[in-house]
């Protein structure tokens, strides 16, 4: 098995222990992202591990080719269906598992893996810190394409970490955990104090998927 | 290859440069013919030379200096003409010329029927009689057709290009179904399946051209997820054998996923059209494991999402009663038979079929015996003629 394939197995065994040891209560609890639940959003997680291309591609033009639209209406019916034990389960039964996102290649499923594993432990006040060499994956394939998706505006300000060598963009420095600054790409509204720098207030909101 | 082979997969490219080259159909077309009967005298002493295509397009070229200069036309087309001729490499395959001619062909002042038989014709070769017998009317009716379009192209000054961006989502859905039609036009008839190739090669190209357009995706996706079952489709004796029937590992796998993820990424722009869906329920058939594993209620959505036309009624029909039972197809066939597709064998095939699932051997006869008569394939015939006389033992 090649290192970025053993490093997604490792990202979904840690989160599998990490949901195995939660609280019933916090299965309730909102993550960062909008509108989702513990129990949607890891839902949504393991949401390529049950589905079949045919219902795929059926529930995604009934959806209307929207993506985001479809992975809610997925989530929200999963989680409906699913106990978190089983949901828990489906993720360790597929640690292994080969999906990765359209032209993401393996990074973009550990991305996938690691933001949405973020989302919760953010949420939730849990203190984790990803693995450098996992984080390292994620920001070397980090393109303007994704961060477009998200449509965060970055303009004149440059992301510094301050635990890894890691910058993006150029401007007013934005300084935080190269984690933190992850989320800050992705659109996710983070908690106060986090990060540092005099534009730090401006990612507290726009939040989206 | 056969000279059969280099005339099919030639003559649209020879037709498309000439027309570039004088701006003339009928002379784009004598000039193609004129080569291809000068290949055919000199190819079996001479041999056929490396690139068959090249020495086509060349000596097409000549006899169009030597018509020009005969007919004195405007000097300045003769020299542009004439000095083409003077490359040693002559500008072979670009394949913007048959895009070019793809799109002139299916220009929207053409009626519909002018643009899939000047498609046929000048990209894809076939004559004048083959188009007329695919369309059901006679010879000179098609050729009459024929030389109508051409004339509307040259007289309403319809030009030969590729449209500019800001026209390309209206024009594509034409060229869609042009494709579309030629790729069905060699998935039924092996003697001719290089034109599915071609549809393939063509639609692949437009896919590029246009790279933000999920259509022309979701149709070559379709055409591949077609195609990637093609070698399972007969027996070695040329009878037909279904999809539930068809040697699953012999499928094309690689050309599947494909497809799926060509699929896939068309669908995440956010407007699935007919060609995605189809390509979807055709993706349901290429990706399940098995005939029994096949999804069919998710595939009966999936054609109600496709306008209702009396064939994909048929299609939905069936797709019910394989998720819901023969008895329940049975019922809902009852509703078609008295509309647009009777006298369609397919109609008679699947009321045999449901018929066979459900042990009513002898109705299942007479339905097969039905749809015999009316098939048009030799291929279908003969499967019908096997499963007639499976039933008939029984009945």
């Amino acid at each position: 098995m090649t290192d970025i394939r053993k490093a997604v197995a490792g990202e979904r065994s840690d989160l599998a222990d990490l949901l195995g040891a939660l609280a019933p209560d916090d299965w309730a609890k909102l993550t960062l992202c909008a509108g989702w639940r513990v129990r949607e959003l890891v839902a949504h997680i393991t949401m390529p591990y049950r589905i079949s291309t045919p219902a795929f591609l059926a529930g995604l033009i009934r959806a209307g080719g929207k993506f985001d639209r479809y992975a809610d209406r997925q989530a929200r019916r999963d989680a409906q269906e699913l106990s978190p034990a089983e949901l828990v389960e489906c993720l360790r039964q597929n640690v292994d598992h080969p999906w990765k996102p359209p032209g993401g290649g393996y990074q973009g499923a550990l991305s996938h893996d690691v933001i949405h594993r973020l989302d919760v432990t953010v949420a939730l006040g849990i203190d984790r810190q990803v693995p450098a060499e996992r984080m390292r994956y994620i920001l070397d394939d980090m393109q303007p394409r994704q961060v477009k998706y998200f449509g965060v505006d970055l303009t004149g300000i440059q992301l510094q970490a301050t635990d890894l060598d890691w910058t993006y963009g150029t401007g007013t420095p934005v300084a935080g955990r190269a984690q933190d600054l992850l989320l800050v790409l992705c659109g996710r509204q983070l908690p106060p104090n986090r990060l540092s720098g005099t534009l730090a207030a401006r990612f507290t909101a726009g939040v989206t998927r | 290859m056969t000279f059969e082979d280099i005339y099919r997969q030639e003559w649209g490219q020879v037709v498309a440069t000439l027309i570039r080259l004088t701006g003339d159909w009928e002379l784009a077309e004598e000039c193609a013919q004129e080569a291809f009967a000068a290949a055919l005298q000199r190819w079996p002493t001479h041999g056929v030379p490396d690139r068959p295509g090249a020495w086509l397009t060349t000596t097409a070229r000549n006899r169009a200096v030597d018509w020009l200069r005969r007919e004195a036309v405007g000097a300045q087309k003769l020299r542009e003409v004439a000095a083409m001729s003077d490359e040693s490499e002559p500008p072979y395959d670009v394949p913007d010329d048959r895009l070019r001619l793809m799109f002139t062909c299916c220009h929207p002042a053409l009626a519909m029927e002018a643009r899939v038989a000047l498609t046929l014709r000048t990209l894809a070769g076939l004559s004048t009689a083959e188009i007329a017998r695919a369309f059901l009317v006679p010879e000179t009716t098609m050729s009459k057709r024929l030389t109508r379009a051409k004339q509307k192209i040259q007289h309403a000054g319809i030009p030969y290009r590729v449209p500019p961006a800001h026209l390309l989502p209206e024009r594509t859905p034409a060229v869609l179904a042009v494709l579309y039609l030629l790729f069905n036009e060699g998935y039924s008839d092996v003697v001719r399946s290089n034109l599915s190739g071609e549809a393939i090669r063509l639609a692949r190209l437009l896919v590029q051209l246009m790279p933000d357009e999920p259509e022309p995706a979701g149709l070559l996706a379709l055409m591949l997820l077609h195609d990637a079952r093609r070698d399972t489709r007969l027996t070695p004796d040329g009878v037909l054998v279904t999809l539930e029937d068809q040697d699953r590992t012999r499928w094309d796998h690689a050309q599947i996923t494909e497809g799926v993820d060509l699929l896939d990424a068309a669908l995440r722009r956010g407007a699935p059209g007919p060609y995605q869906v189809q390509a979807a329920i055709a993706a349901c058939h290429a990706t399940a494991r098995t005939a029994a594993d096949t999804d069919w209620p998710q595939i009966a959505a999936l054609y109600t999402q496709l306008p209702q036309t009396p064939v994909v009624a048929l299609n939905r029909t069936v797709a019910i009663g394989m998720a819901d039972g023969p008895a329940v197809g049975l019922r809902l066939l009852d509703d078609l038979a008295d509309g647009p597709l009777a006298g369609y064998h397919l109609l008679p095939a699947t009321r045999a079929d449901f018929l066979r699932r459900l042990g009513r051997w002898s109705e299942a006869l007479t339905a097969y015996q039905e749809a015999l008569t009316l098939a048009t394939t030799e291929s279908e015939r003969r499967y019908l003629d096997n499963r007639l006389r499976e039933v008939s033992v029984r009945a």
